[in-house]
């Protein structure tokens, strides 16, 4: 078969299969929209009481009493998180579901962060905790590195490994 | 090693094993768009505007040259699609790692499953090399409308 035939029944087809898609999505009642709103709001489904919260917000839902959850690593939370956090690598939140629903109720507000403004870590957890049957989910976008900043109360492991000033050559990631 | 990348068998097996590769892959984006758009966005190399379109359509794709694969129908222009996804899957995965974006790859499962990391690189390299591998060895052979017609 000619490289030509190929080439046109390729564009063909993936034009094809994505118009069928943004068709189904159209119809479907649980499609998402066309051209999301906004950078940090892809997601459609979030409830009045949860979304995204700033720097301030943290700080009062931290007054009130709100579950903090870590979405970071291991590491990076031991060298420091904010003072009674838990731990949960967003990739280990669905083997983490368990002891998640031992420790925090499923009415409490929880404050999912990460590293910062580049890290979706948060989002990907907050979305895993709704998906457990938490409805107040709040996002701390600006995370741990505006928390400390701001010289908020704060724990770490004592037995952390300083943060590297730069990787060790063989050991980088 | 012509004879060897020309082997039906081997074609076949690798086609029906891309195309199921690729049906697990579009299947979960489909059940679930909004968590497929954030693990596109998280790559950030989409415009806002791009995001969901692109979250939307691909895993269609996806499904589509699934299906085909198996099907060994219009098996030359899907392997050609698998190859150019593969190609785009590369760039966005090498980005993200020399950006150090701590990220899921959004590859297989749309909420965590794995980081981005080099060891995917280099299975988004493999697959570029069997994508190729069945545009160019296929050649018409081992399809349904050759078993419909009694042929090979």
């Amino acid at each position: 078969m000619s490289i030509n035939k190929t080439m046109i029944q390729a564009i063909i087809l993936a034009v094809a299969s994505s118009v069928a898609g943004l068709a189904f999505n159209a119809v479907r009642p649980d499609g998402i929209p066309f051209v999301a709103p906004d950078r940090v709001n892809v997601r459609v489904d979030f409830e009045d009481t949860s979304g995204p919260v700033d720097l301030a917000g943290a700080k009062r839902l931290f007054d009130e009493g709100a579950a903090f959850l870590d979405a970071r690593t291991e590491e990076e939370f031991a060298r420091g998180h904010i003072k009674g956090a838990m731990n949960v690598p967003y990739h280990k939140a669905d083997e983490m579901e368990e002891k998640i629903l031992m420790s925090v109720a499923v009415d409490a507000t929880i404050v999912a962060y990460c590293s910062g403004a580049d890290c979706h870590a948060s989002d990907l957890l907050a979305r895993a905790l709704e998906d457990m049957g938490y409805e107040k989910v709040r996002v701390f976008f600006a995370g741990w590195p505006a928390w400390e900043a701001a010289g908020y109360p704060s724990g770490k492991d004592e037995n952390a490994a300083p943060a590297p000033l730069f990787s060790p050559m063989g050991t980088g990631e | 090693m012509k004879k060897i990348l020309d082997n039906v068998y081997l074609v076949l097996a690798l086609r029906v094993g891309f195309g199921v590769m690729f049906l697990f892959a579009g299947v979960p984006k489909i059940v679930d768009p909004a968590a497929f758009a954030i693990g596109v966005d998280n790559y950030h190399m989409l415009p806002n505007a791009l995001v969901n379109l692109f979250a939307i359509a691909l895993p269609w794709v996806e499904v589509a040259i699934g299906v085909l694969l198996i099907a060994g129908v219009f098996t030359e222009a899907a392997a050609l699609v698998s190859l150019v996804l593969c190609v785009m899957f590369t760039v966005a995965l090498a980005q993200a790692i020399t950006r150090g974006l701590d990220i899921s790859c959004g590859c297989f499962s749309v909420e965590g499953g794995e980081k981005v990391s080099p060891v995917l690189l280099l299975r988004d390299l493999l697959l570029i090399l069997g994508s190729a591998w069945i545009m160019f060895f296929n050649r018409g052979r081992a399809g349904l409308l050759c078993l419909v017609r009694g042929n090979r």
